[in-house]
Parts: structure tokens; sequence; C-alpha cells
């Protein structure tokens, strides 16, 4: 009867559909749009190839140590010392990253329905929200996402079969007209996206039946390619390459386009009221990852604590850490990538490897020694 | 069942070990005083219990067993049958010695005994030896028998009371099903059980809570199908109550609950012995009290407060359409004024154009915010609603009427509130009385106001804000360690949440509440039209039962 707080690999896999989808949909066709044109479809298969191997990498270590996450056995593998800094460095990535997509949610919610609202608004809101969910735990939050699944999924194929009406697939022609090095430029972007896989890593130990959570991570990873593959395709089909680059969330502007009957119209306010539970989903599990990863880190066994300090230092640097909305874009481009790039693929690559040189696996006494 | 409760009576004031049934004496008198053999000490000492109460009844005879003795009855007005009391009891103990010596019981010792085994007649009889016993005993209904010189008393149950007839009840009518509804007494209610559910494997536990009030409480649960982690659950929960007195279940509903501060019940109540003998079998554990006709189901989920008992009788096809009806009528009384507010005030460009042109023009004069208007409609309502609710009948239609007039058209055309508000409110006001169970249609009564503050001030950003708040709050709650939102989240079989499909198709009981014993059909059947008989085909030889009955 007492909860133990772990979610099933059922559950892992929409919440990481969830995640995933959370902030794709919206702002990365334009990204890579701008570098593929016609061709972003096939930077998008390529993402969630670079996707499957990262999650293969996680996965592997999961396996390793299968009760540890990944702050936890980077010690092991490292050492105390380095694993320390790798640690407060992965802390400070979850954080990163955490902070991104809170301010895109800002940025998004201002732009798209309340553009007389200061952005403060929203991001206090938001964080304050996600402490109350994270707080609550991991299986809360799955089940949260639950229910708001359905609805999510149903409404991006709703919107893909309502505007296919002005689709015009021969926007995707010519395929590779400049070779491949278009294609592979506006890979980089997705790879930062579907790298958001990596989070499985963190959230190993807290997942039961350990046994299916590859199958669980995969398939999170075909359903989430297959959505955006498609997104991608529609999005170059209902405009055209050229504007679909300098559209900034052309995803939202194809459900504004749609009327129907004169009384099917605004459908991009369901896209935005759907989209705000998504993001809080994904805002909430990278706060609560946070959370969890320093709490294993600091071993102050607070975790529930935690989500307040770290809400508190989210919100003011949310706010102020660029100043508008094309420094934000300016600023994930150039500076976050790198920084993405290393939390997501370097670290776990660069564990993996020392592991595997080193030997190192989990041991069953000091599986104990950590719970 | 009766044995149970005479069980319970014939050690009250031992020291038990599972305390339980016993809490509601301690404290008292922790000293028990023994009845003496002399007739007037007894008396005395009752007396002094009960101080000036007029409604126990103290009657001496004398009656002619060894040697003439004086005999005391002792009984509460009211709670004995009276026919009975006079024919089996009061006339077998005048005429004894005329039966005594024709039955030749004269040999016999005791003369207690004597009266038990040959004298009255009445089904139960049991001993007591302390006036405490005695005390608690006559005041369910027993009557007790002192007589001169013997330092015990016999217990005779001649128990009976008004009742109030077998009824259909009030607040969950069904057009399709049984039309018997609880009643206040228990032991008609768990009889009601009882006959639906013809089992040995049902089992009615009696307790009994309430220092003062000694309320008898029943736990119904069918074993080998009811979680004995949640019976354990259950139990420890009840027996941790210690309140003075216990009317309803709403008492013990407050004491056993998960989370006290959520608006939301976790614990489904019923007045009909259907849908707790359908909740058994579902492997629920169901619990009555007396003196209600309310009896409660555990554990609950959200799903189960949106559905009737009409959906399992009637085709599963309109079960379905109605389960979404009420699906959207929780929807509806929740953010149809938020809603209303927040297109209205921050985002007229995405209704319709023609639609915001026609709530535009309705909103031209009205001198308050939306917000205001919602909120002034809304209190109205609310008063509108109370006052016809508890007034009589009659007077209740003419509130009805006048709150008609006043909000429908007076308000409007003096263009204080816009008519489009109007229907609005009244959208939600029927939708809230289209959710089936009461308790259930207070929550989203509730939270519409914060919603509406939300919607005001942050528009659809405060709805949805709201509504992911309301949702986590369901998902974080438990109902006797079963997920609130399950089986929606975590998900199981959702053959019976929104949808109802056929009951061949239902194999299994609910998930996580039926998992202790999860088949509910073990050689499913969809049924077909015969199957044409082929020539060679053996010729019909009948069915299993058939055969049986041959043998």
């Amino acid at each position: 009867m007492k909860d133990e707080g772990k979610i099933s690999p059922a559950q892992l896999r929409i919440l990481m559909v969830t995640i995933i989808l959370g902030t794709t949909v919206l702002f990365m066709p334009s990204l890579v749009a701008t570098a593929a044109r016609q061709d972003s479809w096939l930077s998008m298969i390529l993402g969630v190839a670079g996707g499957y191997l990262e999650a293969a990498v996680v996965l592997a270590l999961g396996k390793r140590f299968p009760n540890q996450s990944m702050v936890q056995y980077s010690e092991a593998i490292l050492g105390k010392f380095l694993g320390k800094i790798l640690g407060l460095a992965m802390i400070l990535y979850l954080i990163l990253f955490d902070l991104i997509i809170v301010r895109e949610f800002g940025e998004l919610l201002v732009l798209a329905i309340m553009p007389a609202t200061p952005i403060t608004v929203f991001i206090v809101l938001i964080l304050l929200l996600a402490v109350y969910a994270s707080t609550a735990g991991l299986e809360v939050i799955a089940r949260t996402n639950e229910v708001f699944f359905a609805p999510t999924i149903v409404v991006i194929l709703l919107i893909f079969i309502l505007a296919a009406k002005d689709f015009d697939l021969g926007n995707l022609l010519p395929v590779l007209e400049n070779g491949p090095a278009p294609v592979l430029k506006g890979t980089l972007p997705t790879l930062a996206f579907f790298g958001e896989i990596g989070l499985v890593g963190f959230l190993y130990p807290k997942i039961n039946n350990p046994g299916q959570i590859p199958k669980a991570t995969y398939q999170a990873l075909a359903i989430t390619g297959g959505i955006m593959v498609m997104d991608m395709v529609a999005v170059l089909a209902a405009f055209n390459p050229e504007s679909a680059s300098r559209i900034i969330l052309p995803t939202l502007v194809m459900a504004k386009n749609i009327r129907i009957a004169q009384f099917i119209e605004h459908l991009e306010a369901l896209v935005v009221f759907i989209w705000i539970s998504s993001v809080f989903i994904k805002i909430t599990v990278f706060l609560y990852a946070a959370a969890l990863a320093a709490n294993q880190w600091s071993g102050l066994n607070r975790q529930r604590f935690l989500n307040w300090p770290l809400a508190a230092i989210l919100a003011p640097l949310a706010i102020y850490f660029v100043p508008n909305s094309l420094a934000l874009a300016k600023f994930i481009e150039k500076t976050s990538f790198p920084v993405l790039y290393a939390g997501e693929i370097g670290i776990p690559l660069l564990l993996l490897i020392v592991a595997a040189i080193r030997g190192k696996r989990e041991v069953s006494g000091h599986e104990k020694a950590q719970k | 069942m009766l044995k149970k409760i005479l069980k319970l009576f014939g050690r009250p004031s031992s020291p038990s070990k599972k305390g339980s049934a016993q809490t509601g004496n301690q404290g008292h008198n922790t000293v028990l005083t023994p009845i003496s053999p002399d007739l007037q000490g007894n008396v005395l000492e009752m007396r002094h219990r009960i101080g000036q109460s007029g409604d126990i009844v103290f009657r001496t005879i004398l009656v002619q067993i060894d040697r003439p003795r004086q005999v005391l009855l002792v009984y509460t007005e009211g709670l004995v049958d009276k026919t009975l009391l006079s024919t089996g009891v009061l006339k077998p103990l005048l005429l004894g010695a005329q039966t005594l010596r024709q039955r030749g019981g004269i040999g016999r010792k005791d003369p207690l005994e004597k009266i038990r085994d040959l004298l009255v007649a009445v089904g139960e009889v049991t001993e007591a030896a302390t006036i405490d016993e005695v005390l608690n005993n006559i005041f369910f209904g027993m009557i007790a028998l002192f007589m001169e010189g013997m330092d015990k008393a016999l217990l005779l149950n001649l128990v009976l009371w008004e009742d109030r007839a077998v009824d259909e009840p009030e607040t969950e009518t069904v057009v399709r099903g049984p039309r018997e509804g609880f009643i206040e007494t228990l032991r008609v209610n768990t009889s009601l059980v009882r006959r639906k559910i013809r089992s040995p494997h049902l089992r009615i536990e009696f307790l009994r809570l309430g220092r003062i009030t000694h309320t008898d409480v029943a736990v119904a649960y069918i074993d080998g199908i009811a979680n004995p982690e949640i019976l354990a659950e259950v139990r420890r929960r009840l027996e941790r109550i210690d309140i003075d007195g216990i009317l309803e279940t709403g008492y013990i509903e407050e004491f056993i609950e998960d989370e006290p501060y959520s608006v939301f019940p976790q614990i489904f109540h019923t007045e009909r012995p259907d849908v707790v003998a359908a909740g058994l079998l579902e492997g629920r554990i169901a619990i009555l009290v007396d003196g209600t006709p309310f009896a409660l189901l555990i554990p609950a989920v959200f799903a189960q407060f949106l559905q009737s008992p009409e959906d399992y009788y009637e085709r599963p096809h309109i079960a379905v359409w109605l389960r979404l009806v009420r699906y959207g009528a929780f929807f509806i009384t929740l953010t149809a004024p938020s809603l209303y507010i927040a297109l209205t005030t921050f985002h007229p460009e995405m209704l319709p154009t023609a639609l915001a042109m026609s709530v535009a023009a309705g909103r031209e004069g009205v001198p308050f915010p939306a917000f205001m208007e919602a909120l002034l409609m809304e209190a109205t309502f609310e008063l509108l609603r109370e006052a016809g609710l508890r007034l009589p009948k009659p007077f209740g239609q003419v509130v009805g009427i006048v709150g008609a007039i006043v909000i429908g058209e007076a308000v409007v055309r003096a263009g204080i509130v816009s008519p489009a508000m109007v229907i609005i409110v009244a959208i939600a006001a029927i939708a809230s009385f289209a959710i089936p169970v009461f308790s259930m249609a207070i929550p989203p009564r509730l939270l519409k106001f914060p919603m509406m503050f939300l919607a005001a001030s942050l528009g659809l950003f405060g709805v949805m804000v709201g509504l992911i708040a309301i949702t986590v709050h369901l998902a974080s709650i438990r109902s006797f360690g079963v997920p609130y939102l399950s089986p929606i989240a975590p998900r199981g079989s959702m053959k019976d949440v929104v949808l109802r499909t056929f009951w061949w198709a239902m194999i299994r009981r609910p998930p996580l509440i039926g998992k202790y014993n999860p088949t509910r059909q073990r050689h499913p059947v969809r049924p077909h039209p015969p199957r044409e008989i082929q020539p060679q085909e053996k010729p019909f030889q009948g069915t299993r039962g058939d055969r049986q009955n041959e043998r």
C-alpha cells in the first residue's frame, strides 16, 4: 500500500513523447527549415536516428547500473572527485535546459495569446505549478501526463488533417538540391531536441520493471519521430521552404489558417491551450530531474524541498537571462546547443566509454549503501 | 446476523484485544457493577444510572417457580415488540407454576435456567452478569429479566421498532432497475444486501462506534474478492475512530478518507442495495451504519462518480453516450463561466466573428466587467438554489418562478447582465445537475469560482493553469491505495470508464480494485444467432444443465 513513487515503462513511454513533442512541434520546424529547406524532413529523420544512438548509450549505462541515476554512477565510474564535478555539470545542464524551456514558454504565450501581459506572470505561475507537481512525485507527473496525452495527440493529428487541404507536396521538391550538406546542418538542432531522450538516464532508478525500459524508450522515439516528420512535411507543404524558415512558429500559423464552414477557426487557441499542458509536463519533469539529481549529488535527502530553491533560481534567471525573444533565439542557437550536445550526448558517451574500459558495474552491496 | 450482534452483546465489558467493538464502553465506568440478588438494589442502581428518563419501564411480577419469586422486567418503551412481550414472556411467566408442573421441570436447580429453557417463548436469550451490560442492551431493545435471589439477569431479544418502508431512493432514481433503497435500520439494510448476494462468502462484520451513541456499523465484503490488504486498512482506520457519536456515514467518511483537505469525494456513497452489491462483486468494501440509508463503498475512483447504476441495466450504447454527456457536464460546470470570461475579456478575436459580434452587442450597456457580471449571476443562482432546496415544495416552486423572472427577464431588460451570461450560467447550472452523484457535483460547483478568478486575471492561460492544478491534484490523491484517476491514469482497462462494454465482454473486474481476484467470467461467451445445423453434425444432446438433470 506504500507509495513507491515509481512509474511504469508504459508511463515512461508517453512521458518521453510529451517531453520531446512539448517544444519540438512548435519550435523545431522553422529552425530546421532555415538550414535544410525542402529537405528538412530528411534532417528530422537523421535527428531521430541520433536520438536512437543517444538512447542506446544511456540505456547501456542504465543496464550497467540499474538502480542508479546518471549522477550516482558517474561517481562510481570516474571516482569521487571527478564524478562530483561531472554530477554538478549535469545538474547545471538540467537547470539550463529547464531555463530555456520556461523562457520559450513565456515568450510564446506573450507572442501568441496575451501580448499585453508581462512574461514574469507566466514564468512564475508555471514554475509554481511545476513545483507543486514535482513535489508530489514522478508518479503524479506521469499520471497527469496520461490525462493530457490523448487530447494532445488528438489535437495535433486534427490540425494535420484539417490543414491538409492547403498542402502542396510539390514544395518538397527537389530532393537534395544542394547535396547532403544542408541536410546535415539542419540535423544539428534536431539532435538537441531528440537528445532529450537522455533524460531517461536520470529517471532510470524511478522506473519499475527495468527490462521493459529500452523498448519503451525506443517506442517513444519512434512515435515522436513519426509525428515530427509528419509535422515537418505538413509545414513544408502548407507554406514553402522559404516562408517556413521565416515564420517562427509555423505549426501554430498552420492551425491559425484553418477555416472551415465559417465557424471552425482560430484553432491556434486550441493548440496553445493543449500545448500549455505539454510544456508544463516538460518543465516539471526537468525540474523533477534536477531536484532528484541535486538530491543524489548532495546526499541531503531533501528532494521535495530542493524543488523550491531550484524554482527560485530558475524564475529570475528565466526572466532576465536574455532581454527579448530575438536574443533568446540567438542564445539557443549559438550558446545553448553546444552545451546541450555536451550534456545530452557528451557526458553519457564519456561515462559509457570509461565504464567499459574500467569494467565498472553496479555492485550489489554498494547498491544498498546508495539507497 | 443477529447472532453476531448478540455475540457482541455477550461480551461488551470484557477487555477485548480487538478493541473496536468496545471503544464505546470505555471511559464511562471502568468499575463494573455486578447484579445483586436483591431486586430493589438493582432497581435503585439502575434508576441512579438512568436518572429521570421516563422511557425505561420497570415491571415487577410474581412468578411461581420453586417458590414464589419476584421477577423484574426492564425494557425501553418503543423498542420492544409489545404483543410478543405479553404473549411470549408475561403470560408464560404468570402461568409459570402450571406449565412447569406439566413439563416436569421442578427438579432442576437454577430457576433462571428454568425460565430460559421451559417458559419464555423468545428466540434469542442470553445472560448478563453486570448492571452495565444490562443497561447497554436495553437501549438496543432487549428486555432484561431479573429475579430475586439471583446474581444474573436474562436478556430477551424482542427488538422491534418503527421503520420506514423500503422505498425507492429519491437521490438515485433510475428508469430501469430495482426500485428499493436502504432505510434507517441497519438490519434491514444488511438483509437487502444479503438478498442480492446469497453466498457464504459475503461477510458482514459488525462493530460499534461512538462513545455515547453506540452506533452499529457493518463492514461488508465478499471473501475471496475483496483485497485483504485494503480490508485490513479499512478495519484499522475504523478502529482509530474515537468520537462521541456517529449519526451518518458522512462522519465515518471524513474519518477514514485519504486526503481530508481535498474537495473531491474519495469514498463513494449510495442508498441503493444493487449499487452496493455491484461494488462488492467488483471487490469493493461496503460500510453501512445504523440510522442512515447511505452506505459507503471503498475504494472509490473518480470515474465511478460519473456512472449511474442504470448504465449497467440499459444497453451499452446509451450508457456510453450518457457517460460522455456526464463528462461533458462535469467539464461545463467547471469551466463554462471562466471560459466565457476569458474569451470575452481577453480573446474576443478567438470567437467566430458573427458570434463575437452578437456577444458584444449583448454586452453593450452592461455596467460591469464580465467577471463581476458572472460572479453576480453565479451568486444569485447559488442563492436561488439554496432557497429552493430547503423550502417546502410549494414554496420551492415560487422561488423557481421568481428566480426565472428575476434572472431571465428583469436583469437582462434592466441591462445589468448580458443575455449571453444568463445562458452561460444556466448551462453551467443544468450541467451540474447532470452529474449523477451529488457529492461529485460539489467540487466543480466550488472550483468554478477560483477558475473564474483565474480567467478574469489571466485569460485562457489562467483557465489552463486551473485545469492543470486540478488534474495534478486528482492525480496525486488515492483512495485506500488506489490512485483516484485510475484507470485513466495510471492506464488500466478502459472497458468500464467512459466506455461501458457489453457485459459479456467485461471478463475481468475493474483493475486495481478487483486485482485480488480479477476474473469475473470464467467462460465468456459472446451471444450469437443459432448456427445452422449441418446434416452430418451430431443431433442436439441438450445443454450441460440438461444432462446434469438427467443424471
